[in-house]
């Protein structure tokens, strides 16, 4: 049995890890790669370095309001409440859209292995389980989450090792036709951007509950932590991918990790990736609906969301129909992703959302040590400065391509009616005067 | 006894004098603690089956299951005197939460019945 503080210690991480480490990411993984050929080890360091970065702005927003409700608090004691209102939106429907590309790819390598079953059952399936799962209370899911991530994260690092484990000579024909492939050194920066959303959702532990003070005060290490892991996943895996899989092979597969399997390790290995994928998936997800059901939670409660949000279970806990709303709106994503095939333009719009988020973090990081006065070393501020530019830079580089312009579309809808949302939530919660409040509204449990 | 531990114990009697919350916390227990991060001090607030049995100064640790209110002694000050909404304060970082999900949202039914927010 690990100690109390281990314990916790592994929980936080599980949580972080197993939001960011989702099954698209080896899709990714591997049209970065079919691009890149050489250069995807260099810009998975490079995107590592910039991850590194917002994570160690991120915890020390963490260490400054522990226990506090992630985005949220921080963005509303930089920039008050409207501000921050909006960011929770933006952050939510982000978190749907995610679910929403996640859910389809993983129905397709189901279908891959499984062909009698199709999207139509998995996805129920899948978010049936995370309900179920989080009704039971956070205790008992992030358990569960530890073991998703130590089988997605030792499954992967296993077959990686595996794979780049023969001597250099003996590596197939694939290493050494990437090893010539003629991408130069330009493909770097655009694939260290690409490489970035490998990272993303691993700040979204903030938002999910620390439950104890010991658990709040490791959430800096915790962030630091999760990157790294996450980092030498990708990089380990990234080899291995360039080692035995051609560009044409990277460019095709949408399961790079199923390819690899079956060819070091045959039919089972194929079958183990599918339980690692699906331990990828649930994890995602299910991180995704502790955190964001707390956020639905707390807004309901403050009356900026339907009060029926706040019913709670009484054995466990957990906000019920707070749970309910959030893989309720998933699932409809996921059916929209699936009806029009608009896996890519939501994903590309949730990466832009993600890289407006994370900008507001930073600014809020710099904006409260500016406005406290606090004492934080140089270094820290230019760090996190530099950061926030490249994000911003991220911004402006997708509003200038072309074909980015349907996400960037996406993503500015998304924003406007976000930014409605928060400004009509804050002006009815504004006129809503406390004394009109009756005592006994809101919260109850079943 | 301190203005604080005052206000406390005027709280454990409006909490067990409350018949909406004598029926939603029955049946709970919890190791409950309030400590006020710059002065240092801290009371232990001991409920058994839902009734505020006690409200006494404590030199205990709570324990990592512990239910725990942390803030500074001025907004516990203001918290527990009805003129600072617990949700508000905790939103704006200004108040610490920490324990079991379950206990935390009896801890949220509390405030809300007490002070309707």
């Amino acid at each position: 049995m690990l100690p109390p503080s281990t314990l916790s210690f592994v929980r936080s991480l599980s949580v972080s890890a197993g939001m960011a480490m989702a099954t698209s990411c080896f899709a990714m993984i591997a049209g970065l790669a079919a691009d890149a050929g050489r250069w995807l080890l260099p810009a998975l360091l490079l995107s590592l370095a910039i991850a590194l970065a917002v994570a160690h702005a991120v915890g020390g927003l963490a260490r400054r309001f522990p226990s506090a409700l992630g985005l949220r608090t921080y963005i509303k004691a930089a920039f008050g409440n409207t501000a921050s209102l909006f960011f929770v939106f933006v952050y939510l429907v982000m978190i749907a859209l995610v679910a929403g590309v996640e859910s389809q790819l993983y129905a397709g390598i189901v279908h891959t292995m499984l062909p009698a079953l199709d999207a139509w059952w998995i996805v129920p399936l899948l978010f049936g389980a995370v309900f179920a799962l989080n009704t039971m209370g956070q205790e008992v899911s992030r358990n569960v989450q530890v073991a998703l991530v130590a089988l997605m994260a030792g499954s992967i690092l296993a077959l990686s090792v595996h794979a780049l484990l023969p001597a250099p000579a003996a590596l197939p024909q694939a290493a050494v036709l990437n090893a010539q492939a003629g991408a130069s050194i330009a493909v770097l920066p655009a694939t260290a951007v690409g490489a970035f959303f490998l990272f993303v959702g691993f700040e979204w532990v903030t938002s999910a509950q620390s439950g104890s003070r010991q658990a709040a005060a490791q959430l800096p290490r915790v962030l630091l932590a999760s990157v790294l892991l996450l980092g030498t996943v990708y990089v380990a895996f990234g080899a291995a991918a360039l080692a035995h899989l051609d560009g044409a092979q990277l460019a095709a597969t949408r399961a790079p990790q199923l390819l690899i399997a079956g060819r070091l390790w045959g039919e089972p290995g194929r079958w183990l990736m599918l339980a690692a994928s699906t331990a990828a998936v649930l994890m995602a997800f299910n991180a995704g609906v502790l955190g964001a059901s707390r956020l639905v939670y707390s807004l309901a409660r403050e009356g900026f969301m339907p009060r029926a949000f706040t019913v709670t279970l009484v054995r466990s806990g957990a906000p019920m129909r707070a749970i309910a709303a959030t893989v309720a709106l998933s699932i409809a994503a996921s059916l929209a992703v699936g009806t029009w095939q608009a896996a890519d333009l939501f994903g590309r719009t949730a990466a832009t959302l993600i890289c407006i988020c994370y900008a507001g973090l930073l600014a809020a990081s710099l904006a409260l040590a500016r406005k406290d006065a606090v004492q934080r070393p140089l270094w820290a501020r230019l760090v996190e400065a530099i950061a926030l530019i490249v994000m911003l830079l991220l911004l402006a580089a997708m509003a200038a391509a072309p074909h980015a312009w349907p996400a960037v579309l996406g993503a500015a809808a998304a924003c406007g009616l976000c930014a409605l949302c928060s400004v009509a939530a804050h002006a009815r919660a504004a006129a809503r005067s406390p004394a009109t409040l009756p005592a006994t509204a809101g919260s109850r449990a079943v | 006894m301190s203005a604080l531990h005052q206000l406390l114990a005027d709280f454990a009697g409006r909490v067990n004098g409350h018949p909406a919350l004598n029926k939603s916390l029955a049946g709970w227990s919890p190791s409950f603690f309030i400590e006020a991060s710059d002065c240092g001090e801290r009371f232990e607030i001991r409920i058994v089956n839902g009734h505020v049995a006690d409200v006494r100064l404590s030199a205990d640790q709570p324990g990592e299951q512990s239910l725990l209110l942390r803030a500074r002694a001025d907004v516990l000050d203001r918290v527990f005197s009805g003129r600072l909404s617990p949700l508000g304060a905790y939103t704006d970082g200004q108040l610490e939460v920490y324990g079991a999900q379950k206990d935390q949202i009896k801890l949220d039914v509390i405030a809300l019945v007490l002070w309707g927010a």
